[in-house]
């Protein structure tokens, strides 16, 4: 008897420790890049903000003078340069949370009502997640061209010149509207698979009660779809920091449309790593406890929908 | 293949009769005259925009089989001479701005590093969120909250500190560089196969317990195979996305250019140089396997890039 309640324990004992080695050797490696590739780095990323360059290397600021760089910083947030580079990062704010997701979400709708060749333009609207942003750049930019571009050209022949296009103010435009061109996808592949979970039988009572498309939309759809709302509304709020390779492959980063994320690109290409690790740290507390005051807000508008 | 071909096309034959039917007798989709006219002038936005995506690639695959001096004197039209040179010259095309990498060369390192980089980064996402998700032991609340925290809370400028991190590992430069960035578990992978490891049954995994099934068995032999859908469909979107990553490869591996790296190269130094059919028949080429991808597997891409959607 006792036998086997030995045997019993050995084995419950010899189970236990091979889950524990099963945990340890699934999580080891995961746990470990995540500690090294967030923890580390952002860590490491604070400690830059402390340091400076002597003789092409990194090391810390004398004790009087440890917050150099974020002097610098503070003092150049007076320069018209800078203001401006916070302020073209800012309107993908407005271009992301106020101009791309509204419109997305009315096209959404009607792809989510089974508009005819609904399938067709699902897919359409999935071509910019798939293609490279360097394809789709060039195809926008060179359309206006005006020797080898099919716009530019038309244009032309009707005596309207694209050719200051992508310079001086017009540049910033032509960013603007390619993010919506290309942003307006991603955004409805989103919204239509969030609305696609809507019970049928909420819209069926809705179809009887003889609710109006407009009616629908507003009270029913968007209060039931908003999870992804917030999601999207969130993810577009991050882009004031997060978009930079539009402006790049389409100018540059010249004519105002420098963003954060795109200077915090080019100047770590550089030897100063300090400078934008100190302006991306200060973006992140700046703009980290607004998205998430923003989300916490926008999910206590309707918490009380669920299905 | 043909036979492939032949069950994709009779599936979507028979979806679309499907639906046709489902449109005519389904109460939801029946429309008054007001709403026909607002569906009528949504279809035709609709139309434009689908328009203003499809013509410019079209314009490009007709221009590709032009040569240089052809479309030069005949922009919009079709073809007069047809043309594959430009294509031929794109599969060799290299020269001192590609680092004298050809078009296959660059494919190949982007078949090395996305393909390799998707099955570690999956594996990885698979075991962490299994364990997490199915396993209780100490700590397990902590990792979960700290990933979740990650996610949601943007940090911006870690670029610096990582490039300095990536040097001081010696990993700059190197294709295992490339694929350790690549490699990490916690990501919207892991929200997503958690979500999927949370509601799974438990029963398959007590019966093998019970059959004497050692974790890694039952991890390697039952979960796994059930997971599989997916899995393959976080593959395939891995795949696309890393195969399109400009931002990783540009900075940790500009002289061994992957594609997306590549076509920015070639698309600077030739629109430079005025050889537009060329780049064209480059872009043509460089999108053909993302294409081809996609058309196999577009139902399954499509259904499962919900993964934004995810509530709040």
């Amino acid at each position: 008897m006792e036998n086997t309640i030995d045997k019993k324990e050995k084995r419950k004992r010899f189970i236990i420790k091979g889950t524990t080695i099963f945990i340890i050797v699934m999580l080891f490696y995961p746990v470990a890049h995540f500690l090294l590739m967030w923890f580390g780095v952002n860590i490491n990323s604070i400690l830059l903000t402390f340091k400076t360059p002597v003789r092409n290397k990194l090391e810390f600021l004398k004790f009087n003078e440890l917050f150099y760089n974020y002097q610098t910083l503070f003092a150049s947030l007076k320069l018209e340069t800078t203001q401006k580079l916070f302020m073209a990062s800012g309107v993908y704010f407005i271009i992301s949370c106020f101009i791309t997701l509204p419109i997305a979400m009315f096209f959404s709708y009607f792809i989510f009502k089974k508009i005819s060749w609904n399938g067709f333009f699902k897919v359409i609207f999935f071509i910019p997640s798939i293609l490279p942003l360097v394809v789709l750049t060039f195809i926008y930019k060179n359309s206006f061209d005006v020797s080898s571009g099919f716009i530019g050209v038309a244009l032309g022949k009707m005596g309207v010149s694209t050719l200051d296009l992508f310079i001086g103010d017009n540049a910033q435009w032509m960013v603007w509207i390619f993010c919506i061109w290309a942003g307006i996808g991603y955004d409805v592949i989103l919204l239509t698979s969030g609305m696609a979970r809507i019970p049928r039988d909420i819209l069926e009572s809705c179809k009887m009660d003889g609710v109006k498309p407009m009616k629908e939309f507003f009270r029913i759809i968007i209060p039931l779809t908003w999870p992804t709302i917030t999601t999207l509304f969130v993810l577009g709020m991050m882009s004031v920091f997060n978009v930079f390779m539009q402006p790049m492959f389409i100018t540059q980063g010249q004519f105002n449309t420098m963003t954060i994320g795109l200077q915090i690109y080019q100047q770590s290409r550089g030897s100063g790593l300090q400078e934008p690790a100190t302006l991306g740290l200060f973006c992140s507390l700046v703009g980290a406890p607004i998205i998430v005051l923003v989300r916490y807000l926008l999910n206590k508008k309707y918490e009380d929908v669920s299905f | 293949m043909t036979n492939f071909i032949k069950e994709r096309f009779i599936n979507y034959k028979a979806s679309k009769r499907q639906e046709k039917y489902e449109k005519q007798h389904d109460i939801l989709y029946k429309r008054h005259k007001s709403e026909k006219v607002l569906f009528i002038i949504m279809f035709a936005v609709f139309f434009i925009f689908a328009v203003s995506f499809i013509f410019p690639f079209c314009w490009i695959l007709i221009n590709s089989l032009k040569s240089q001096t052809e479309f030069a004197n005949n922009f919009i039209g079709l073809p007069k001479n047809w043309t594959f040179e430009n294509f031929k010259e794109a599969f060799t095309y290299s020269s001192v701005a590609t680092r004298n990498y050809n078009l296959f060369q660059m494919m190949g390192m982007s078949v090395i590093i996305a393909g390799i980089g998707t099955v570690v980064t999956v594996f990885t996402s698979s075991a962490a969120a299994y364990v997490v998700a199915k396993y209780k032991f100490p700590g397990r609340n902590i990792i979960f909250g700290v990933v979740i925290f990650s996610l949601i809370v943007p940090i911006v400028g870690s670029l610096p500190s990582q490039i300095q991190l990536m040097d001081a590992m010696g990993l700059s430069d190197t294709v295992i560089g490339c694929i350790f960035l690549y490699s990490g578990g916690f990501g919207m992978n892991f929200l997503l196969l958690y979500s999927f490891f949370k509601n799974l049954s438990w029963t398959y995994v007590e019966a093998a317990k019970i059959d004497g099934a050692s974790d890694f068995r039952i991890f390697f032999r039952i979960i796994v195979p059930m997971a599989k859908g997916p899995i393959i469909a976080i593959s395939i979107i891995q795949l696309i996305g890393l195969w399109n990553d400009y931002l990783t490869p540009s900075i940790y591996l500009p002289e061994q250019p992957t594609i997306a790296v590549g076509l920015k190269y070639m698309t600077d130094t030739m629109v430079q140089k005025g050889t537009y059919t060329l780049l064209f028949a480059t872009i043509i080429l460089t999108l053909l396997p993302i294409l081809l991808l996609f058309c196999m597997f577009s139902k399954t891409i499509m259904e499962n890039t919900s993964v934004g959607g995810l509530k709040g």
